[in-house]
């Protein structure tokens, strides 16, 4: 090397690094204010490393993370139609950590692990039933545990948070009502007004915590009387105000309060006992309020929950039909129903 | 008798020439050709659809757009990239061995304005390359994100929603159209590939081997997207848990030091894929620092080219 080149490599090395020196603090600031804006997503941990393909490897080295995210929950949709969950699994936590701020990412691979997986697992008759009860409990809570990373990243995000409330409260699968709770709790903390309904219909349906229930009812009602306008948030909160363990001071609201009309709160009510019945929705005194209407509106038997036969869902449609039809009485107002305001 | 004019230390008019040649020498080599296929792409992409992006437990319009715009800008970015190390590094070699360097040098033409010239001019053909592409993406996206509302409206329709409810819906996945954060991403990736061609130019002044200044620049682009982690390592150590030692310190001091910082355009370029919102204020700190490097970059390249002999 002549000393000519060996000069100029040092005038340039240190050019470079004078204004390396200057440009630093510039791009650390630039940088930091980026990821507190969850612009840039956390470095690639050392296991992530170890177990990126050859191919995404390179991506990610040339600065791909996005695209080898997205070409890869691609190739994770092999793994779902052969049945390989623990490399689906492997694979979408691969995706999330190379755009780790894409909330369908979390959302899709808890999806496939908690319903996908556990749903195959638990109609696997290959597996004996302990083993099948087992891969399902464990398939359950990977795509909890999903949920919940995904949730490290994305706190304020009430859809994820309502994700796991939905998880927890599927029939489909095994409920726990206590953490459907929690978890839609937190959704309506961050979220609109559907999340604090789900929240609401849920603690509604958790023995022992109806006062509880009915507090948060009369909370949203005070927030935003348009609640009232959802027929289960109509009953529930009726439902709620009939239980006899209320303490003095608890909300406690009258039929006509509710519903707009006798007609309305028969309807309502009638298409919620299902929801008591098989949901475990609270019921409070709703057989008895529903009796009482049934004999001041003349209700024929066919939609009439207490006589044998099955009974239909009431719809406006069946409903003309039957009032057309049979003794319904034109309905009835409440004196100061929320219809009147 | 007239006086002999003195050159001037630096000329816009010389340099608009030289990359005006240098554009002209680029475009014959074919270079525009590759648009071809990544039309071909961008249009393709329009017909990808993916049936496990359909149900109602996964209805989420929005990640076929992204995965849209992921895939194009990745793309973007990749081509420009390449392109504008590859492309830089051909100039100078190949002005020596067609001998074209030797007559323009042998003008009054400042080296300074030779190399800026040729820059100016790699950045011209990246500027008209990066222009056909956004303009390609534009369009498709546009269509898709139309296609992608129009059903989600029908969707939301068949399910009863209230019509406020499906415009906040369609609302939601307009977002991720066509917008001026989109522009954001493309600008970053165009950024990067002005440093990427300047990087390039520093280089081929110094090597005698294409080869070589290509290699090298493809390792600093790759040493730039990694840039970031070996700053993090020095300003927020206590992040990392242990402390790092003596010798991580001065090997993350000097890559911090002397290369480039890709993960800052990639970020937002990333951020306007998801439609997050980007400050114009970043813009500013980007085009600032974009500035910065290309500005070092080429000031050195002329401190190396003034007394290269040839």
């Amino acid at each position: 090397m002549s000393l000519k080149t060996l000069r100029n490599l040092i005038v340039v090395a240190c050019g470079i690094a004078g204004t390396g020196y200057l440009r630093m603090p510039v791009e650390q600031k630039l940088t930091e204010e980026l990821r507190e804006r969850k612009a840039i997503p956390p470095p690639i941990s050392q296991e992530a490393w170890g177990q990126m393909g050859q191919t995404s490897l390179a991506g990610v080295l040339g600065g791909l993370r996005t695209v080898m995210a997205s070409t890869m929950s691609l190739a994770a949709q092999k793994h779902f139609e052969e049945k390989e969950w623990y490399d689906l699994k492997k694979q979408y936590e691969m995706i999330t950590t190379l755009d780790p701020y894409n909330k369908f990412y979390w959302d899709h691979g808890g999806w496939h692990l908690a319903y996908n997986a556990a749903a195959w697992a638990r109609t696997n008759e290959d597996l004996s039933p302990i083993r099948r009860q087992f891969l399902e409990r464990e398939f359950l809570e990977a795509g909890d545990a999903f949920y919940h990373k995904g949730l490290t990243m994305l706190p304020e995000d009430p859809s994820l948070w309502s994700e796991i409330g939905r998880l927890w409260s599927n029939p489909l699968k095994r409920p726990d009502l206590a953490r459907a709770a929690a978890a839609y709790k937190m959704a309506a903390q961050y979220g609109n007004s559907f999340y604090k309904r789900s929240y609401l219909y849920i603690l509604a349906r958790i023995p022992g915590r109806e006062i509880e229930a009915l507090d948060i009812a009369a909370q949203m009602l005070i927030e935003n009387r348009r609640h009232l306008s959802t027929p289960t948030f109509r009953c529930i909160l009726f439902c709620l105000s009939t239980n006899p363990d209320l303490p003095e001071n608890a909300l406690k609201v009258k039929l006509g309060e509710v519903f707009v009309d006798k007609e309305q709160a028969y309807k309502d009510l009638y298409n919620y006992r299902p929801r008591v019945q098989d949901d475990g929705y609270y019921g409070g005194d709703l057989d008895k309020v529903l009796k009482s209407l049934i004999e001041e509106l003349h209700v024929p038997d066919n939609l009439n929950p207490f006589k044998p036969g099955s009974k239909p869902r009431i719809y406006d449609n069946n409903w003309r039909r039957a009032v057309d039809s049979s003794k319904i009485l034109p309905p009835k107002t409440f004196p100061n129903s929320p219809g009147q305001e | 008798m007239s006086s002999p004019s003195k050159t001037s230390f630096f000329s816009p008019r010389r340099v608009l020439i030289i990359a005006s040649s240098t554009v002209t020498q680029l475009v014959r080599m074919k270079v525009f050709y590759f648009l071809a296929p990544i039309a071909l792409l961008f249009v393709g992409l329009q017909f990808f659809d993916n049936i496990f992006y359909e149900g109602p437990e996964t209805m989420v319009p929005e990640q076929q757009l992204r995965m849209h715009k992921n895939i194009c800008l990745g793309t973007m970015m990749f081509f420009t990239s390449l392109f504008a190390i590859i492309f830089t590094a051909l100039l100078i070699p190949s002005d020596i061995e067609d001998r074209t360097l030797y007559t323009i040098l042998s003008k009054p033409v400042p080296r300074l304005d030779y190399l800026v010239g040729k820059l100016l001019g790699v950045i011209s053909v990246l500027f008209i390359a990066m222009l056909v592409m956004d303009l390609l993406l534009v369009v498709t996206l546009h269509y898709r994100t139309a296609a992608i509302s129009a059903n989600l409206g029908h969707y939301l329709t068949e399910m009863g929603l209230p019509k406020t409810e499906i415009a906040r819906g369609q609302a939601e996945v307009a977002k991720h159209g066509p917008t001026i954060l989109l522009q954001y991403g493309v600008l970053a990736h165009f950024s990067k590939a002005c440093v990427l061609a300047a990087v390039a130019l520093l280089i081929s002044t110094f090597s005698t081997s294409t080869l070589f200044t290509i290699a090298s620049g493809f390792m600093i682009w790759i040493i730039g997207s990694f840039q970031s982690i070996a700053r993090d390592g020095i300003f927020n150590a206590a992040d990392f848990g242990e402390a790092p030692g003596l010798a991580d310190r001065i090997l993350g001091t000097l890559i911090s030091l002397v290369f480039p910082d890709f993960q800052l355009f990639e970020a937002i370029a990333d951020a306007s894929a998801r439609a997050q919102e980007i400050l114009v204020d970043d813009m500013m700190k980007l085009g600032g620092l974009t500035l910065l490097y290309v500005g070092i970059y080429t000031v050195l390249s002329w401190f190396v080219f003034s007394d290269k002999e040839f």
